[in-house]
């Protein structure tokens, strides 16, 4: 399977804003409808917030395309063990309604928006790069 | 976050941006410019549109310039490369002998247009500094003027403009009479929120994320806090009430700020509604996080083309 890398970027805090135009300016080159561009969007930009927040304060994204998906992968610099796999416990241990407001609602709003979520935790274990892929034949509209 | 009593025009974010949008943009701070010409450009060039900046002869190099706007994306350079992205000088653009003609710059983007058409793009995408008018001793009205008449250029929607004005070098009144011939205002910040307040609650434009959820945040409590008075007591017989968000010109809602704004809608009385107006993104980030589970949060979506 070929794929076809169409951005990779590095980014901090600062830099979320112009990330996101950049993010969505990009994934109109992949050919995928708008409503499915927006919610990968959506999804990626609060993987790509939460590596800021909680994985080192910087990270990098990466997008790339086949015949079959999008990927869209997001390496954070954490001091791991992968900061976005505490949030996903805590999600499903449960946690204080105050924490559950604060926390996993990216995450959860990423797994309903996106097909597949990869996480690979980084070298030595520390950081985490999250995969979140959209295939090229998901309907528009289509929220898991 | 800027906030607004005026319901007059519309300021928005520059990603808001539609084809035969004529749009005005003021300032003093030249890093958020770029941030602004650089989300400006990227968003043209992968749009298929011919994207041609004019730049004030002291501002950055052409080099400097392709390289802040493509930012390591590779699609400012290659747009470069291709034409598809062109840098001017105000100078040769707007008084190439010297002097200043509106019906000679009327014909001159025409023409651009017919020939980005021409060349195979959408259309033609262009943002131009507009400080060399007082150097050349072009005046407050015949700028006010110039600007008035290009209106006709973005009727056929394949325009798109961003005039920007310097504030710490133009005046008040030209700065105000720019603000109202253009019909809408790009925001001199990515990621910021624009709030402009109603009776009944707040049009937010912008962006709802990680560097602004403080301030969305914050307008919720003041939506709360700027509810008319329910009257002398017994409270009883205040009816119910209906909050208004209009958050078609907000870009992005982050899920906490989703949360946020579900939490606001759930913490009302039964009989309160929070009525948000919103595009086809913010609802499916509602209604991905829930909010079909909150009776008091009414959504009215409004389509939007997609220009891709």
């Amino acid at each position: 399977m070929k794929e076809r890398r169409l951005l990779e970027l590095e980014f901090t805090f600062s830099d979320l804003p112009l990330v996101r135009i950049t993010l969505a300016a990009t994934l109109l080159r992949t050919g995928l409808s708008r409503s499915v561009r927006d919610a990968l969007t959506q999804a990626v930009l609060e993987a790509v917030a939460n590596a800021v927040e909680h994985g080192g304060g910087k990270g990098l994204l990466t997008v790339r395309t086949s015949e079959d998906e999008v990927r869209c992968a997001v390496t954070d610099y954490g001091p791991g063990p992968a900061a976005v796999l505490l949030k996903r416990e805590a999600t499903v241990s449960g946690t204080s309604e105050e924490d559950t407001a604060d926390e996993g609602h990216g995450l959860q709003i990423a797994e309903t928006l996106t097909d597949r979520i990869e996480l690979r935790p980084g070298l030595g274990g520390r950081g985490t790069t999250v995969v979140l892929v959209v295939s090229r034949n998901r309907s528009p509209g289509c929220v898991h | 976050m800027a906030e607004h009593h005026r319901t007059d025009g519309r300021i928005i974010p520059v990603e808001r941006l539609r084809p035969g949008d004529h749009s005005y943009m003021d300032g003093v701070d030249s890093e958020a410019r770029w941030e602004v010409l650089a989300a400006f450009a990227r968003t043209g060039l992968a749009r298929g549109e011919k994207v041609m900046l004019v730049l004030d002869p002291s501002d950055l190099s052409d080099d400097d310039a392709v390289s802040y706007l493509d930012g390591g994306t590779g699609q400012a350079e290659n747009g470069s490369r291709t034409g598809q992205l062109v840098l001017s000088r105000s100078t040769s653009v707007y008084l190439p002998d010297g002097r200043f003609s509106k019906e000679r710059q009327l014909r001159s983007y025409t023409a651009e247009v017919a020939r980005a058409r021409e060349a195979g793009y959408a259309r033609l995408r262009s943002g131009g500094d507009m400080s060399w008018a007082s150097r050349a001793g072009v005046n407050d009205q015949q700028v006010a003027d110039y600007e008035t008449s290009v209106a006709a250029l973005f009727a056929d929607a394949c325009f798109t403009g961003l005039c920007w004005y310097d504030r710490q070098h133009r005046s008040d009144h030209l700065v105000a009479t720019m603000r109202n011939i253009h019909p809408l205002q790009v925001m001199e910040y990515l990621g910021a929120l624009e709030v402009t307040w109603s009776p009944n609650g707040a049009r937010i434009a912008g962006s709802a994320e990680l560097g602004s959820r403080e301030e969305f945040t914050k307008v919720l409590h003041q939506a709360l806090e700027r509810r008319p008075s329910p009257g002398p007591f017994p409270y009883e017989c205040d009816g119910p009430f209906r909050y208004e968000f209009d958050l078609t010109d907000l870009a992005f809602m982050e899920a906490h700020c989703v949360w946020q704004l579900m939490d606001f809608a759930a913490g009302l009385p039964k009989d309160h509604k929070a009525a948000v107006r919103c595009g086809p993104m913010l609802e499916m980030a509602l209604r991905g996080l829930g909010s079909a589970a909150v009776p008091q949060l009414e959504l009215h979506v409004e389509d939007e083309e997609d220009v891709a």
